[in-house]
């Protein structure tokens, strides 16, 4: 069969070039997910501050993040950066040439962007679902404000918010195959370029299918894992 | 009203961004509104429909039903949006089996495909919204009611599907935003909706800040519309749960 | 001998709903006063004021005769004035609450040793050898590696008052400490707090069980409305009440 021959490894076949598109998804993801976890720190702490400035800074971010289509997104950021650059380098330093930042880190910053969001919304809800009582427990036996943060507040944060993190993970997977537009080869401009020289889009479109279903497979179970383990301590209710 | 009029008044350049361009290119960007709107709107009830038969084939009690509704969850909620897009596209075509059958007329056209990637994608993911708003239907209330006798169609009809549809109302919200947004991938395979139409004028005038600027803009208006409808809805039918945000 | 504790004139309002309306109170050391009142009289919030939980509108607080500073912040709220204060003398007057509390992602053993190593800086054996102490005073000592979850209520609120022992507080606060917990399980926690009175104890309760407070209280104070309606010796308090209101709360209370 056919596809066979075109997905192999090695010269002749296109299986090699798409294998090394899957890592360069993955390393994207990656960083991606964490940008968007930074970002996230401070977006939680923007929207949970009591000054009404701060609060409409981080609730801007996550309500335009969110409600702008993530192509729009990717594309804003990856010409905005640019322009943007240009404009910095031709203002301070009369540079005028054409700057173009690596495509990596450009792709990574703005999908990081977009999970940036997501992560503050997830972050901020398991904030919220602490009970107050493991608060003041601890107050009651003179923790500090730095220990009750630390020994107590982020533990329980991070249980709750294990789940909805996993989600973002997900989306942030999925989105990278927006990246394509930006001309960084990962797995959906692989494919794209594989099938426009090969004239064969079904193979390799489904290839792609198919290795992002091992991506979102793998991570759902190693989330699993992880959320077990963060669950230790507390009987879960059958649902 | 003459909107010409208006943009020559605006100054050419602000802050950098031509500002001028931007009102140009608004009343076109805004023409793309009808087409989204009507990819949303069928997508999510054509979507929502097939999402209905998933659910019920995943609590039929048949093994082989079981296995293809959730083999299509995977699938769908398990890989990007524009590898489904472009794989009805661009993949189907690869198959002369395809362009020789009756379908052809349809799969050839870019609006279909995205008609059809849009619907099953919103199907996987709604399915996944109605059985977790069924399941998260507290035991007691449907112990409560067939205590008093109710069972069946009916205990379906009075109880678990108001239930299950009150709580499931925030994440279809949510879904309908996401649908919206999915449309602008649509612009990829030629559509002329709003993002198809930014990259056009973008493509002719090499200005892509300040378009997709103006029509992220409008995404925004739309969703905004979206959840103001949503939180309506969670007002009529969930008056027991509102708090004061 | 020092008083343990002493309140003068403690107002607290919550928005326009005035809940303590001046309430002052003393207890010397070893005394166990029993706070009892019916709902909305304010006892829980009096008890939480003492450890600043709820920061008071107006009134002194005095912790072994030292006073807790009050000051005012900018929106001109009362507010402590010296937060190191406030965790130090948090450490002297443990809590123990109605709904336990217990830190739920750590072992009964990490809640036991938790302020000790991190607030006191006691070194970690020495407050693993403490703890072990303390879970078999309560009765508990073989659940020390398990999780609270694991526990039935009555275990968890026993596991609570080892871990408010273990910080060697001046005075213990309960919350209510029984009103959560199924009755046959309020007997295994009412023997705990019983013998910690009879060691000589410092202790401030609020509770329902007029039983308990009958048998163990060395002084009962009645709040009504945000205000002490009465108070005195247990026995007087019991068995002859003279204000009415005192009368009426008794006889809906006392089972026969």
């Amino acid at each position: 069969m056919e596809f066979i021959h075109l997905l192999s490894l090695g010269d002749q076949g296109w299986g090699d070039e798409m294998l090394r598109a899957t890592m360069v998804t993955i390393m994207v993801s990656i960083s991606a997910m964490c940008i968007g976890l930074f970002v996230s720190i401070f977006g939680t702490i923007s929207k949970l501050s009591k000054n009404r400035l701060i609060r409409a800074i981080g609730n801007t971010y996550t309500t335009v993040v969110r409600g702008i289509p993530e192509l729009l997104v990717i594309y804003l950021l990856y010409f905005g950066f640019n322009n943007a650059i240009m404009s910095i380098a031709n203002s301070l330093f009369g540079y005028n040439q054409y700057i173009e930042l690596p495509v990596f880190l450009i792709a990574a910053l703005a999908v990081g962007i977009i999970s940036g969001a997501y992560s503050t919304e997830v972050i901020r809800g398991a904030f919220l679902v602490v009970p107050r009582g493991q608060i003041e427990a601890a107050k009651s036996v003179g923790m500090n404000r730095f220990l009750v943060f630390y020994r107590v507040l982020i533990p329980q944060v991070l249980r709750y918010a294990l789940p909805g993190l996993g989600n973002v993970w997900q989306l942030t997977l999925k989105d990278t195959a927006l990246i394509m537009v930006t001309g960084l080869v990962e797995i959906m401009r692989q494919a794209h370029i594989a099938s426009g020289s090969t004239y064969s889009p079904f193979t390799f479109y489904m290839s792609a299918a198919i290795l992002y279903l091992v991506l979102t497979t793998a991570s759902s179970k190693a989330l699993n894992s992880a959320e077990n383990w963060a669950n230790k301590g507390v009987k879960r209710e059958k649902a | 009203m003459n909107i010409d009029g208006i943009c020559i008044s605006l100054p050419k350049e602000y802050l950098g961004l031509k500002v001028q361009l931007m009102c140009d290119s608004l009343p076109k960007l805004l023409s793309g509104i009808p087409l989204t709107i009507e990819l949303v709107a069928i997508s999510l009830s054509i979507g929502f429909i097939l999402a209905m038969c998933i659910a019920l084939m995943r609590i039929s009690g048949s093994r082989l039903l079981n296995i293809v509704s959730r083999s299509y969850v995977f699938y769908f909620r398990g890989t990007p949006l524009l590898v489904q897009i472009f794989l009805i596209y661009y993949g189907l075509a690869q198959f002369d089996l395809i362009k020789e059958s009756f379908l052809w007329p349809f799969f050839r056209e870019a609006y279909w495909c995205g008609i059809l990637a849009l619907t099953l994608n919103t199907g996987a993911y709604t399915a996944e919204i109605i059985r977790g708003g069924l399941q998260s239907v507290p035991h007691g209330q449907i112990e409560s009611a067939r205590s008093m006798g109710m069972s069946g169609i009916l205990l379906y009809r009075r109880v678990i599907l108001p239930i299950a549809f009150r709580q499931a109302l925030p994440a279809y919200g949510n879904e309908m935003i996401l649908m919206v947004k999915g449309t602008s991938l649509v612009s990829t395979i030629t559509l002329m909706e709003i993002t198809g139409i930014a990259r056009h004028i973008i493509a002719k005038y090499w200005t892509p800040v300040e378009i997709f600027l103006i029509a992220g803009i409008i995404y925004l208006f739309i969703n905004y519309l979206v959840t103001r409808i949503v939180r309506y809805a969670e007002n009529r039918y969930t008056p027991y749960l509102q708090t004061n945000e | 001998m020092t008083t343990a504790l002493k309140i003068k004139n403690l107002t607290k309002s919550f928005g326009s709903l005035d809940v303590i309306k001046g309430i002052s109170l003393t207890a010397n050391q070893g005394d166990v006063i029993c706070i009892i009142g019916s709902s909305g009289s304010g006892k829980s919030t009096l008890l939480r004021c003492i450890n600043l939980l709820e920061i008071p509108d107006s009134g002194d607080v005095w912790v072994n005769e030292e006073l807790i500073s009050m000051t005012k912040n900018k929106a001109g709220d009362p507010c402590p004035a010296d937060y190191k204060q406030v965790d130090r003398i948090r450490t002297k007057l443990a809590m123990v609450f109605q709904d336990f509390n217990l830190w739920t992602h750590m072992t009964v053993l990490q809640n036991v040793i938790e302020s000790p190593i991190h607030v006191q800086k006691i070194s970690k054996q020495k407050a693993i050898d403490r703890g072990y102490d303390l879970l078999k005073k309560v009765g508990i000592n073989e659940k020390a590696e398990q999780y609270p979850s694991s526990l039935s209520g009555g275990q968890q609120q026993r596991v609570a008052i080892a871990r408010a022992l273990a910080v060697n507080p001046d005075i213990l606060l309960f919350d209510e400490p029984t009103s959560s917990l199924d009755p046959e399980l309020v007997g295994e926690v009412l023997r705990v707090m019983k013998s910690l009175a009879k060691e000589g104890r410092t202790m401030i309760v609020v509770t329902h069980e007029m039983g308990f407070a009958k048998e163990v209280a060395s002084k009962v104070v009645f709040l009504h409305d945000g205000l002490i309606e009465e108070q005195g010796e247990a026995k007087d308090v019991f068995n002859s009440p003279k204000s009415e209101r005192l009368k009426k709360f008794l006889a809906s209370n006392l089972e026969g």
